[in-house]
């Protein structure tokens, strides 16, 4: 990376020198070629009256500036600097003499050829610069992976752009620009000289890093691309800090970045700015997601060993996105490799994964298949789980792409991930008289066409299928009397399926100007709640599951504006949503404005608007991210969700090495839905939309990054200081209170050194300051209980009537406490065996909580145990912790 | 919201070996004063007193006895009417103080109760006017599975006036006992046996058994299948409950009320239900009062008492203090399915 950075150095300078002199060159030439041309025209010079017959229709520039020189003995003068001499050009077959060729071939290119002193002289129309279209698609040097977030700029002028989601560029470069730079964070730079070797796409191949320095973030790419509002991680970057159990996870990974957080210690559910876990928007190859959680969000869905590449965007949302008020989480899985046939295989002592990519057809298709299994049930269902249950997860991801032509690809992929979990009756600890199975999952479909209309113009158009499905079955035997039970048999199933179609465009108008706009289709059904059980009725009233059957219309519009020289970036667009039910119609249009002012070559300040709407909620009590979470739509009682966000950023980097990021933000949330009670859904006589109240929020704060991101140690530090505010009517007291995911610090550090390329260590330590909790200010005798009225009976539909307390809560205020902060540092070590051999070895061990820190995960004023109503006991507070101090190993084979 | 707490209680055993025992902060404050009546329209009044603990290390869930309230009930403009006096009874858990005025229906009081060391508590309610109920028929039939008594009601509505009507059930324990007179003084052959053994076979002494109606009750689960319930605002149609509320606005109110059958007769070989007989309540109340109801239906579901769960605020109306003060104008149905 170093000689990179040196050789940039000496180009720049040698450039510059070039450029002046070049410049004077040229005006001569205009000069005498000016003078040329009214002589020609007055003269009828012959020069270009000789007659030539072209060997061919077909070929390029220099073949007939070459074969001209050849036939006729002519000299012509030209400077390659601005004659684009591989382009391929088409006569018509009618050129007779070496003007009619030179006409015919300089078509377009802004150059004419005037005869002077016996030469012919290819000179410039006008004085001003001239420009073209470079285009192309940046790919993985051996897999032809599809590189996402690449680089593609002039490093004179530092004009450049980015590939796409799909590794597509187009760039417009000046007939000067001697070659242009292709980096990534996960690559080694790239320097092409220009003109391009010919007409056709300019596709370019990136050689990776070695394994171990993935870490590294260019600082090439961040003086281009980089936003304080949004990040774009590779997945090498997973595996660089220490992870619970040794998992690789996207979300976590994510979570060390400032103004991101998670509600429990080490939970994926995340948090970003103070909004909820339903209002970030989870894009798996561009197919939306409603459950991320495994294993109570213990872990994300999103296996690490599938995903090419997360982006995060927190503010300043470009345009095509909608739907959601916090966030976007755009994962991109694996293509596969072209190439040849690589696999690698993981095993840890609680889960195991195996990938195996490669290709179809040579150069033309391939396929990614990723699978990932938890072993718990396997190894310890002897010991470990006999007494409370079984429980497993699965993640199947599969992708498919086919190149058809070189402006034309298609794409398949797959995923479907299960947890699935069994709790048995007669557990020893727990009597809970019932047989209970939960069985959640999502499948995903995608299949997406890329095309490359023009130079300046791509597009893609996606189908997409999503599915999200919770079963959870019931087999209880109740007793209703001495002599008399019941045996219930229940089924509850809450669904939703997703089918869409979309197409986005993006269009090149200019290095100055980049255009896109979109429409998109979705049609939503959601079966919230739905319950079906053994149990005859009677007088009951047998209520339908209630169905919702929903269209989802979006379309946008973006325009990216480079003013005064690059030094103003000003990017306003326009997302428009509607949600259209039979009972109700909503629609939002959205305004996005992102301004960007260039301070020096390495700083800039950001300010940006957005607006964002929610046509869907969720419904949630639990600060656990559980399948029993409930996603509903928008109705003609529920409004959508709005947010209203502003923030302003300053970044600054230095040497390419260390980058410094501050932000601060306003979000003003309209229209927030929440409960004012438990919900329980599997219960269609539950109606939903009774519970759901509305009301405001604000979040504001700041945040902090530094990173350095090259060289042997490298690591990054972000801090969060940070308000998150709810009112809602009727709710205390009408009073806002702080949000159940309110963190006033968030702090991460992340640490890794690497001792050669074959292994490094690593450490991480995050803290979070603690979790509001509604405590009870005192407590006083129960309404029943003073009245000497008890109830035990019909515990069947509620469940506390066994553990009746003789006292009532008064909360003065909601979340008026805070439970403690949770804090653990981690340590982790990754040695690589058996480089540049056919089979690598990783293997990663480590420990998650050093310093046993007991961090809060369920606090509780009361016990969780069944008492009389006329027990006295001791009250307090019982905090239960998840995690103490846990090693993990893990070893992988790559091949 | 059962299964979440299969999942919570579940979580918990499995890091049962993380728990950890906490102290509670400090500044929880000064006691309150706690007051519970329901002055009921054409009853004498009686209030409940009591008293709060603040939370702070080393609390338990035992509250003390108030005997020394000064409890006044007074009109809506604040005169007094009747200073209640405390009436001991060992089978309460509060201070009980009763009152000889009969309240009225369609009337405006104010509660105010002084208790020692604490603020003095103010309460305005609303005792309702008198209202028409019909019960058209009652069957036994099956909800669910489950046996039940189903009322087939009709709430008539007053005109112009928004009416809170509740709907509960409780069974009240029945003991039977011997009472005997002797010598002109009446005693309960529980408490005086060795007395009883003496004079029962004399001429003089006259013997009498009795059904006693004891301050101990059963809070039977009650149901409905209307979707005009506002215990829609509080969980499925298909849970139990300890009321069913309706907010009847000025429209007539025809609804099927059901209570659990199971402890309408108690079983001598199963320790359900108590003896006694049962009352079935149909009551329409003051607003400040429903809606104390409705926060304390949401707070018995789900105390909130831990960090997995939103807490539930209860509406009082009880300046200075806690608990609730409530008006109603009741009909009450008794129902005998035991031998007394």
């Amino acid at each position: 990376m170093d000689s990179t950075l040196d050789t940039k150095v000496t180009l720049l300078s040698s450039v510059n020198k070039v450029k002046k002199s070049y410049r004077l060159i040229v005006l001569l030439l205009l000069l005498l070629g000016l003078a040329n041309i009214v002589t020609a025209q007055d003269n009828k010079d012959n020069l270009l009256y000789l007659p030539y017959a072209p060997p061919a229709i077909h070929g390029t520039i220099l073949f007939y500036i070459q074969d001209l020189q050849k036939q006729t003995g002519v000299s012509i003068s030209y400077s390659s600097s601005f004659l684009h001499l591989n382009k391929k050009v088409q006569l018509s077959g009618k050129e007779r003499t070496t003007g009619d060729v030179l006409s015919t071939i300089l078509q377009g290119t802004g150059i004419q050829a005037a005869a002077l002193n016996g030469k012919i002289f290819l000179l410039r129309e006008q004085s001003q610069t001239q420009y073209y279209t470079i285009s192309g698609f940046v790919k993985e040097n051996g897999s032809k992976e599809l590189i996402i977030g690449a680089s593609v700029y002039d490093p004179i002028t530092k004009k450049g752009t980015e590939t796409n989601a799909y590794g597509f560029y187009s760039l417009q470069v000046p007939d000067t620009c001697k070659g242009i730079v292709f980096s990534h964070i996960a690559y080694q730079s790239h320097y092409q000289p220009l003109p391009p070797p010919d007409d056709g796409q300019m596709n370019i191949y990136l050689q990776p890093h070695g394994m171990l320095q993935t870490v590294t973030v260019s600082g090439d790419k961040n003086k281009v691309t980089a936003q304080p509002g949004d990040l774009n991680m590779p997945v090498g970057y997973l595996s660089n800090f220490p992870a619970l159990l040794g998992e690789k996870d996207v979300l976590k990974s994510l979570q060390l970045y400032p103004g991101t957080g998670s509600s429990l210690e080490s939970s994926s559910n995340l948090l970003i700015r103070g909004g909820g876990a339903d209002q970030n928007l989870y894009l798996l190859d561009g197919v939306p997601l409603y459950h991320t959680g495994h294993l109570f969000g213990l872990f994300s869905i999103f296996n690490g060993d599938a995903v090419k590449d997360v982006s995060l965007y927190k503010d300043a949302f470009p345009a095509r996105y909608g739907g959601r008020l916090s966030s976007v989480v755009d994962i991109r899985t694996k293509d596969g490799n072209m190439k040849e046939w690589h696999g690698s295989l993981t095993v840890s002592p609680v889960s195991a994964s195996a990938v195996i990519e490669g290709p179809i057809k040579r150069d033309e298709s391939s396929m990614s298949l990723s699978i990932r299994r938890s072993l718990v049930d396997l190894l310890y269902s002897r010991t470990l789980l006999n007494d409370y249950g079984k429980y497993f997860l699965y993640d199947i991801n599969f992708k498919m792409n086919q190149v058809i032509n070189e402006r034309n690809r298609v794409y398949l992929s797959f995923y479907k991930g299960q947890d699935k979990m069994f709790i048995k009756s007669d557990n020893p600890t727990i009597n809970l008289f019932d047989d209970y199975n939960f069985d959640w999952s999502n499948i995903t479909t995608a299949l997406k066409w890329t095309s490359v209309i023009n130079p300046r113009v791509f597009t893609h158009t996606t189908a997409t299928y999503s599915r999200f499905y919770n079963v959870f079955t019931q087999n209880s035997l109740i007793p209703i009397s001495f002599y008399d039970s019941l045996f219930v048999k229940g089924k509850g199933v809450s669904r939703i399926r997703d089918v869409s179609l979309k197409n986005e465009t993006e269009y090149a108008i200019s290095n100055n100007q980049h255009l896109s706009f979109g429409l998109g289709y979705t049609y939503h059904n959601f079966a919230p709640t739905a319950y079906h059980t053994n149990i005859s009725a009677g007088e009951a009233t047998i209520r339908k599951a209630p169905i919702y059957y929903m269209a989802d219309v979006s379309a946008y519009a973006e325009d990216e504006l480079s003013l005064f020289n690059d030094k103003l970036i000003v990017r306003p667009g326009l997302h428009f949503g509607a949600l259209i039910q039979s009972s109700s119609f909503y629609a939002s249009a959205q305004p996005r404005i992102m301004v960007r002012w260039q301070l020096a070559p390495n700083q800039f300040v950001q300010a940006s608007f957005t607006k964002m709407t929610q046509f869907l909620h969720q419904l949630t009590t639990p600060v656990i991210n559980l399948p029993t979470d409930l996603w509903v739509p928008s109705t003609d009682n529920i409004k959508p969700e709005h947010a209203f966000s502003y923030s302003l950023a300053y970044q600054r980097q230095w040497n390419s090495q260390w980058r410094f990021n501050l932000n601060v933000y306003y979000k003003q949330l309209k229209d927030i839905v929440t409960t004012n009670t438990v919900l329980n859904i599997f219960d269609n006589s539950d109606l939903w939309e009774k519970k759901v109240i509305a009301g405001s929020g604000y979040n504001y704060g700041s945040e902090l990054l530094l990173e350095k991101t090259q060289g042997k140690l490298t690591g990054i530090l972000s801090y969060t200081l940070s308000w998150a505010w709810r009112q809602f009517d009727r709710l205390n007291a009408n009073k806002m209170f702080p949000y159940k995911e309110d963190r006033r610090h968030n702090l991460s550090l992340g640490l890794k050194y690497r001792f050669n390329p074959t292994w490094y260590v690593s450490a991480s330590w995050k803290f979070a300051s603690g979790a509001p909790f509604t405590l009870p200010l005192q407590i006083f005798p129960d309404f029943d209980w003073s009245r000497n009225i008890k109830g035990y009976l019909d515990e069947r539909y509620s469940p506390f009537s066994t553990n009746q307390l003789n006292y009532l809560p008064y909360f003065a205020r909601l979340n008026n406490y805070r439970l403690r902060p949770v804090h653990h540092l981690d340590i982790g070590a990754t040695a690589h065996f058996g480089k540049d051999r056919k089979f690598q070895h990783v293997v990663t061990a480590g420990v998650y909580n050093v310093y046993n820190r007991n961090n809060p995960f369920i606090v509780s004023f009361d016990q969780f145990s069944y008492l009389s109503f006329d027990a006295v006991y001791p009250l307090q507070l019982y905090q239960y912790s998840l995690f103490k101090t846990l090693p993990y190993l893990s070893y992988t084979l790559k091949f | 919201m059962r299964h979440l707490l299969i999942i919570g209680s579940l979580l918990c055993l499995w890091i049962a070996g993380c728990k950890q025992d906490l102290p509670l902060p400090k500044g929880g404050g000064a006691p309150r004063a706690v007051v519970y009546s329901e002055l009921v329209a054409g009853k004498t009044p009686e209030v409940r007193v009591g008293k709060s603990i603040p939370v702070a290390p080393g609390i338990d869930n035992n509250f003390r006895f108030v005997t020394n309230a000064k409890v006044e009930l007074q009109d809506k403009n604040g005169s007094p009417i009747e200073t209640l006096l405390y009436q001991p009874d060992s089978s309460s858990v509060m201070g009980l103080y009763v009152g000889k005025t009969v309240i009225d229906a369609n009337r405006n009081y104010k509660l105010q109760v002084t208790v020692p060391d604490t603020k003095q508590v103010n309460a305005m309610a609303t005792v309702p006017p008198p209202f028409k109920v019909e019960l058209l028929d009652t069957v036994r039939t099956l909800l669910n599975g489950r046996p039940v008594l189903k009322f087939h009601l009709n709430v008539y509505p007053l005109p112009g006036i928004r009416q809170y009507v509740v709907m509960e059930a409780l069974k009240q324990s029945v003991t039977t006992d011997t009472s005997f007179t002797y010598r002109g003084v009446r005693y309960r052959k529980s408490q005086n046996r060795e007395l009883f053994e003496q004079v029962k076979n004399r001429p003089d002494a006259r013997i009498k058994k009795d059904s006693i109606f004891e301050n101990d009750y059963l809070r039977i689960p009650c149901y409905t299948q209307d979707e005009n319930a506002d215990n829609n605002q509080i969980g499925g149609l298909n849970e139990n409950y300890n009321s069913i509320l309706f907010t009847q606005n000025g429209k007539p109110l025809t609804t099927d009320f059901y209570i659990n059958a199971t402890a309408l007769s108690s079983n001598p070989a199963e320790a359900i239900a108590p003896v006694g007989r049962v009352l079935v309540y149909v009551k329409s109340v003051s607003k400040d009062y429903y809606d104390f109801l409705l926060t304390y239906e949401k707070v018995k579901r789900n105390p909130g008492l831990n960090s997995l769960i939103q807490a539930i605020q209860l509406r009082s109306n009880t300046a200075g203090g806690l608990g609730v003060v409530g008006g109603s104008f009741q009909k009450i149905y008794y129902l005998y399915y035991d031998e007394l």
